[in-house]
């Protein structure tokens, strides 16, 4: 990342604590609880959040003069995610009372605190590991009519007036585009990578006290989308797929090598379509056709 | 004698399809949605009508390819403002036409683009609005049941929500099979919508297309992948250069990553990564169920084997039983030749 005419930016960072949903997960059938295999729950800082603080950290580092702050809407006063923020060397975090009820209601929460002071730059995470709406980013930024990159996984320059980033599109494909500041990015989890921080600051930080506001929601849901007030977890139906049983006719040593690997023992094929045989012209040939007719070339 | 009071009939249900583009072109996706917004329509007897954002140029040959697959209304709006995405450009452009059209749902895709600006049309209009959904066939009373997919896709969330609410859905890709051409032009009624389309702060500076040699095998669109029948390192040139014809990325089998013939990274299975690429070329791949799992809901698999018993046959689309190394460089001549026809000596 370039950084022109070192101006001293005024950073925002959004922070949520996650349920760590690269654990093993259940749901519980019955009342629908989100459970990992585990005694208590694995909470940690959202991976896509920690790129947007480590982004604003290094943003701030090449700018001296700049301001890093850390904002967690929780009702949780022990907060990791805030934690990790001062222990990585923001400026000053702060949480917002509020409990889960919704997307649209911690983004409004968020608005009305930074109604009350403007930053030059919002920085948010693209998406949560649990609940995985990628709506705070946006509606944020509409609350209080700024523009946006969603998506970014690379910045490349930063300049007072505006930044230019990358924003990953489908299939690999990204594009170059530059924002006028104040404005909001959400960044993927890869889009920077993050740097150590010890367990000693870690440690320092969790002295710190954290101050807490209260914001009053407007009363009036405009300007924000509904959302239902009914929502129960399940786990994904499983699909059925066909599981492999060794046939009874088979040699005790052909189960035996079709258990090793995984099936890959003689076996009568049952393919969705027919397989062509023949000299290799031919049969590239009709490879070649049906690759066309799929539209593959 | 009282007369029965006579209600006028409600309008049939309206959802609607919208037709994303990136740089120019149609996204395979809006098709899978089309077959979605059919089936829920015909459930709750609604009619289905798409939209589509374009500029002058690119009208005629986008309407050309919607056209071979919509024999339903389209919105069309064309403004210069459309020649890239903009957060601003697009929310104001559907903002102003849901308001005309009143539709009781919308389905985007939840692409980069679709995430990004639909919760600000949704924030404007008051609609309802849930990412990242699977294909909400059913209404129930007058309800819609929808799943979200949330924790990395491990667990689904159902909820419903009334019909007569508009609601706003950005659907995962792969959900739904596109629905085939039409065998004759449908001809539907295309209406052009003239709107204010607002610029916005954001502005495009550079197109990146991916480079299928170094892009991560997980979003490729095309892979070809070779397994240890392969036969030995140098052997993989082949592989290479049928993917390069092809713009396919390469992949491989635990075998041949094993053997040191491949990187770590392509592994395609349950040790390694779990892909869906439109187009999975499997070759020198026996199908264990270790790499099946892996690749198996790829939408065609085309398989080339020696040995007719492999069962990866069991999850082909297409087969060829023969030798890869006979088979997959005649293959990849056929397609670099087709390629020269395409673009006729200009390359001087
Ligand atoms: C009916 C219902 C009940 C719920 N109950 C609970 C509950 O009991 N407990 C609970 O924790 N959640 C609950 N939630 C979910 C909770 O409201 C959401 O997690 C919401 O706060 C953020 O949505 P998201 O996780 O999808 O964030 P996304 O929109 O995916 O997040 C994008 C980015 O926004 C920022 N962000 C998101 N959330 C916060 C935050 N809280 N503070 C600061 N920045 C943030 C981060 O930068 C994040 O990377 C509930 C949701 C619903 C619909
Ligand atoms: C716990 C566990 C996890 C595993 N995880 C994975 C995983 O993530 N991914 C994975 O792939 N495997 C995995 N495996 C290994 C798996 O069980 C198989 O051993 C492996 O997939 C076999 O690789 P292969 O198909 O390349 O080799 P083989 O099974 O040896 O098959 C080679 C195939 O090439 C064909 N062939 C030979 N010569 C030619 C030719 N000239 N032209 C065309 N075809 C030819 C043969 O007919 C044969 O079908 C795992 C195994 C275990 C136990």
């Amino acid at each position: 990342m370039k950084v022109l005419h070192t101006t001293p930016f005024k950073i925002a960072v959004c922070l949520k604590e996650v349920l760590d949903a690269r654990l093993p997960l259940k749901v519980e059938a019955k009342t629908g609880a989100i459970q990992q295999d585990a005694p208590e729950p694995v909470v940690t800082l959202n991976p896509a959040d920690r790129s947007a603080l480590e982004f604003a950290m290094q943003l701030r580092e090449q700018s001296p003069g700049s301001r890093v702050e850390v904002f967690s809407v929780s009702d949780v006063a022990g907060q990791a995610a805030l934690w990790y923020g001062l222990a990585r060397g923001a400026d000053d975090a702060e949480r917002i009372e509020g409990s889960g009820k919704g997307a649209p209601y911690t983004a409004a929460l968020l608005a009305t605190r930074f109604h009350k002071e403007t930053f030059d730059l919002i920085c948010c995470g693209d998406e949560t590991l649990d609940n995985s709406s990628a709506l705070v980013g946006p509606l944020l930024a509409e609350i209080l009519d700024l523009p946006q990159v969603t998506g970014v996984v690379r910045i490349v320059e930063c300049s007072k007036s505006s930044i230019l980033v990358e924003r990953g599109l489908e299939r690999g494909s990204r594009e170059l585009v530059e924002m006028d500041l104040p404005g909001l990015i959400t960044l993927k989890a890869e889009s920077v990578p993050w740097r150590y921080v010890s367990y000693q600051k870690l440690e320092e930080a969790q002295l710190r006290n954290i101050p807490v506001r209260r914001e009053t929601l407007p009363t009036s849901s405009n300007g924000l989308p509904k959302w239902p007030e009914q929502a129960t977890p399940t786990a994904p139906r499983a699909r059925v797929k066909k599981s492999f049983t060794p046939d009874s006719k088979m040699s005790p040593a052909d189960r035996v090598r079709m258990i090793m690997a995984g099936g890959a023992a003689p076996q009568e094929s049952k393919s969705k379509s027919s397989v062509v045989e023949g000299d290799a012209e031919y049969v590239s040939e009709q490879l070649y056709r049906f690759l066309k007719h799929h539209e593959f070339v | 004698m009282n007369s029965l009071p006579v209600s006028p009939s409600p309008a049939p249900p309206l959802v609607l399809v919208f037709a994303e583009t990136l740089w120019g072109k149609l996204e395979r996706l809006s098709f899978e949605l089309l077959a979605d917004a059919r089936k829920l329509a015909a459930s709750v007897k609604g009619r289905v009508e798409v939209v589509l954002f374009t500029t002058q140029e690119q009208r005629a040959s986008l309407l050309e390819e919607l056209l071979a697959h919509v024999r339903e209304p389209i919105h069309l709006v064309e403004h210069e403002n459309f020649a890239e995405y903009s957060t601003e450009s697009y929310t104001s452009g559907l903002v102003q036409l849901l308001q005309v059209l009143q539709p009781n749902l919308l389905f985007l895709g939840a692409t980069t683009y679709g995430r990004d600006f639909a919760p600000r049309v949704a924030a404007r209009l008051g609609y309802a609005y849930f990412p990242h959904c699977l294909l909400s066939k059913t209404a129930t009373g007058g309800k819609l049941d929808i799943t979200r997919v949330t924790h990395g896709g491990r667990v689904h969330i159902q909820t419903n929500w009334p019909l007569a609410a508009p609601a706003i859905l950005t659907m995962k890709a792969g959900v739904a099979d596109a629905p085939a051409a039409e065998k004759t032009p449908p001809n539907p009624q295309v209406t052009s919508h003239a709107l204010k389309i607002a610029a916005g702060k954001v502005r495009l500076k550079k197109r990146i297309p991916p480079d299928p040699r170094t892009l991560d095998i997980r979003q490729a669109e095309k892979l070809v992948s070779g397994g240890r029948g392969v036969g030995n390192k140098e052997n993989f040139a082949v592989l290479r250069a049928l993917a390069d014809a092809l713009g396919a990325s390469l992949a491989a089998s635990r075998a041949a990553v094993d053997l040191g013939w491949v990187e770590y990274e392509r592994q395609v299975g349950q040790t390694g990564k779990t892909v869906t690429p439109r187009l999975y070329l499997a070759a020198g791949i026996s199908g264990a169920s270790h790499h099946l799992m892996g690749m198996r809901d790829a939408g065609k698999i085309v398989v080339v084997n020696t040995d007719r018993q492999a069962p990866i046959f069991s999850v082909a689309h297409f087969g060829v039983l023969g030798d890869l190394h006979a088979v997959l460089p005649r293959l990849t001549e056929r397609i670099q030749a087709d390629k020269k026809k395409a673009t006729p000596a200009t390359s001087k």
